[in-house]
């Protein structure tokens, strides 16, 4: 007997702006027949074809420190740097650059969300398949050691 | 164009402790030829069905405070009470008993990992199908 896990739930001031934010970010999209309107408290979002969901929820209390869980994106067609590109454009702010880290076109770029989430971007599979194996590179938000 | 989820990384004090504790709560399996061993630094367990992985990563920050992302768990076969009792002997804690909050049966429980990340355990789907 085990657990699956049904959603990744991102506590946060503003669920259904933060939603809208991330559903073009990764291609998601609201619930068949339960769309989310500004105002509601909890939004729900998921992959349309893995049905991989996230669970944006108003919490009273701010963010104050980095955020111990985060996202590891990678782009589905493309480039890191040209999905780099559209995330900023987005208005995602950069944290860290770590690019280079691993050697010439290695690593990742630690992004916020509008609410500050950390989250990081790493190469496409196509970009990892020409380079370093992904496994050398561990993503983190830290600051190296 | 878009990005993918590749996996979601919990900081932690203990990679290899973190990620052992967690593949018997998900069912979840080391990578194939790349298994975590104990002083791992980085350690990724991964469903061996959908592939979905969480990647631990030691830090030298703890925790403070709750943290603003948490997985909420539904157990794959039996009811939530069943895996919760499950969960508790494998050394969950319970941060927040939430049951009956709707009504008899409802909601979940808020419970915690070796090192105090917060996730919660809900009912299965077939509870929730039943409730309806």
């Amino acid at each position: 007997m085990t657990s699956l896990i049904s959603h990744t739930t991102i506590d946060c001031a503003d669920a259904y702006a933060l939603s809208e934010w991330w559903k073009p970010v990764l291609g998601f999209v609201d619930l068949d027949g339960d769309p989310n309107l500004p105002g509601h408290e909890e939004c729900m979002i998921r992959d349309p074809e893995t049905l991989q969901s996230l669970l944006l929820v108003e919490v009273p209390e701010v963010k104050t420190v980095k955020n111990r869980l985060h996202l590891d994106l990678c782009p589905r067609e493309g480039t890191r740097e040209q999905e780099l590109e559209r995330l900023q454009a987005h208005g995602a702010t950069v944290v860290a650059d770590e690019r280079g880290r691993y050697g010439p076109g290695t690593a990742w770029v630690v992004l916020a969300d509008p609410e500050g989430n950390e989250f990081c971007l790493l190469r496409s599979p196509a970009e990892v398949d020409l380079g370093p194996p992904l496994s050398t590179q561990p993503c983190t938000t830290s600051t190296p050691r | 164009m878009t990005s993918f989820i590749s996996h979601t990384t919990i900081d932690c004090a203990d990679a290899y402790a973190l990620s052992e504790w967690w593949k018997p709560v998900l069912g979840y399996v080391d990578l194939d030829g790349d298994p975590n061993l104990p002083g791992h630094e980085e350690c990724m367990i991964r469903d061996p069905e959908t592939d979905h992985q969480l990647l631990f990563i030691e830090v030298p920050d703890t925790k403070a405070g709750k943290n603003r992302i948490h997985f909420d768990l539904r157990p794959r076969e039996g009811t939530r009470d069943e895996e919760l009792e499950r969960l508790l002997a494998h050394g969950a804690s319970v941060v927040e008993d939430h049951r009956g909050k709707y009504g008899p049966g409802t909601a979940w429980v808020v419970l915690a990992d070796p090192e105090g990340n917060e996730f919660c355990i809900l009912r299965s789907q077939a509870e929730v199908d039943a409730q309806q």
